[in-house]
């Protein structure tokens, strides 16, 4: 990645806001829009509260960079078996908003990188092309 | 002491059930192999337990019986103790916690449904979970917001308001920055305090204030949209949709399964995007709340975590 900025932060809710802060400030650096920056926005925020309801571990790294055409966010390490079958398992049916559905419904990719037990979850947000 | 004895000391003439066999309180609870407390006062096995709970409950709600409440809620607080532990390394005191999940069990024993034939565990354990988890989220988000932070969000919504029209299409943070003379990171700070309306009266002037020229932030709510009854309700069906109300469904509805952004779906139901933005978020929150609760009862019984 050619920009990017690391953190690292207590597995609280109140790292959320300081999360929100940096993506923010390098999406707009980035030209994101509103919307586009809402999508990244609930995906982090549907993706930590997961892990806090699910996970054990007491420290998380958020890395946010820049990637080509999009905004990358890298966040990790889970260690949760239930958040990583929650991640990887196909959607039960189209109507199910479990957190795989809401992920690839707000964001045009996201991946889970690692194997089960210690693995990292990358979230990618594409700039679309402004008229 | 003698559960039996002490009842029956009350002065019922009815004899409520056979009252299960002496118990041998432990004082403390014990940790299950899955890391979990049971509740402090063991007998001599699970179905012991298990008939004194029914027992005291009976005594409680078909009696009125105080002290069988009081004695339900010493005997569930090592639950509550271990449930609150898991939440214990997130900022909040300890102790703090367990005053809040024992809200949470005793409403579960003024709720719990002697007809449902189900263990008290079963049924306290999402509630006990649920207070913990509520606890966080309002403490979490309900924050001071400067006074220059709140005239800014005001000025946001009208500036999105006006943009979205113009560029026909959602506008970024710079564009947005310039047109409400404020910064990027200013325009970032208000869009993250936004968050924190959700605790303010939606008659207040953002100023917080009374004066008429402000626009209350009940001006930047809309009415409801025909399109709530007409639409194919589909997301009904999906699981803990039926705790939202129906303006939330239709949002998440045009969001997640129509495709819609956030600024087409303020235009389409007539209210700012910085509130589709609240309203989703409101509704993830509720969703994940109640999901929470269907899960938690086998989490109660396997050991495992409670999912969101």
């Amino acid at each position: 990645m050619t920009d990017s900025v690391r953190l690292e932060v207590p597995a609280t809710l109140w790292s959320l806001p300081t999360i929100r802060m940096v993506v923010g400030g390098v999406g707009a650096r980035f030209d994101l829009s509103l919307d586009e920056l809402q999508d990244i926005y609930l995906a982090v925020e549907e993706l930590f509260c997961a892990a806090l309801d699910m996970d054990r571990n007491e420290r998380y790294s958020v890395e946010v960079g820049i990637l080509d055409d999009a905004v990358r966010i890298a966040a990790g390490t889970f260690e949760s078996a239930g958040l990583w079958q929650r991640l990887v398992a196909k959607p039960s049916s189209p109507e199910c908003l479990d957190l795989c559905q809401l992920l690839w419904r707000v964001l045009d990719t996201y991946s889970v990188e690692g194997a089960e037990g210690a693995f990292s979850v990358v979230l990618v947000k594409q700039r679309q092309a402004r008229v | 002491m003698n559960a039996h004895d002490d009842h029956r000391g009350l002065g019922d003439p009815l004899d409520l059930d056979t009252p299960p066999g002496e118990p041998e309180p432990s004082g403390e609870g014990e940790v299950d192999e899955q890391g979990t407390e049971k509740p402090a006062t063991h007998f001599r096995g699970k179905d012991e337990s298990e008939k004194l709970d029914q027992y005291l409950l009976r005594r409680y709600h078909l009696y009125g019986d105080r002290r069988a409440r009081e004695q339900l809620i010493t005997m569930y607080l090592p639950l509550v103790r271990s449930l609150a532990r898991r939440y214990a390394s997130r900022g909040e005191h300890f102790d703090d916690l367990v005053q809040v999940g024992a809200i949470g069990l005793i409403k579960a024993i003024d709720r719990f449904d002697l007809s449902r034939g189900v263990e008290l565990t079963t049924y306290a354990t999402p509630n006990i979970v649920g207070e913990i988890k509520r606890y966080f989220r309002d403490k979490g988000w309900s924050v001071r917001v400067p006074r220059g932070l709140q005239e800014l969000n005001i000025r946001l919504n009208k500036v999105i308001d006006e943009l979205v029209p113009k560029l026909q299409r959602s506008p970024t943070i710079n564009e947005l920055a310039e047109a409400a003379s404020a910064t990027p990171e200013e325009v970032l700070e208000a869009l993250e305090s936004s968050q924190a309306y959700n605790s303010v009266s939606l008659q207040a002037s953002p100023n917080g204030e009374s004066g008429e020229e402000d626009a209350g932030l009940i001006d930047y709510i809309g009415s409801e949209d025909e399109a709530y009854d007409t639409m194919e309700d589909r997301t009904t069906l999906t699981p803990g949709f039926a705790k939202l109300d129906k303006r939330e469904r239709y949002i998440l509805h045009l969001r997640f399964f129509e495709g819609l952004t956030q600024s087409q779906i303020a235009s389409r139901v007539g209210i700012s995007q910085m509130h589709v933005s609240r309203l989703i978020r409101r509704s993830l929150e509720k969703l994940r709340e109640e999901i929470g609760e269907v899960n938690a009862p086998n989490a109660a019984k396997t050991g495992r975590e409670p999912q969101s």
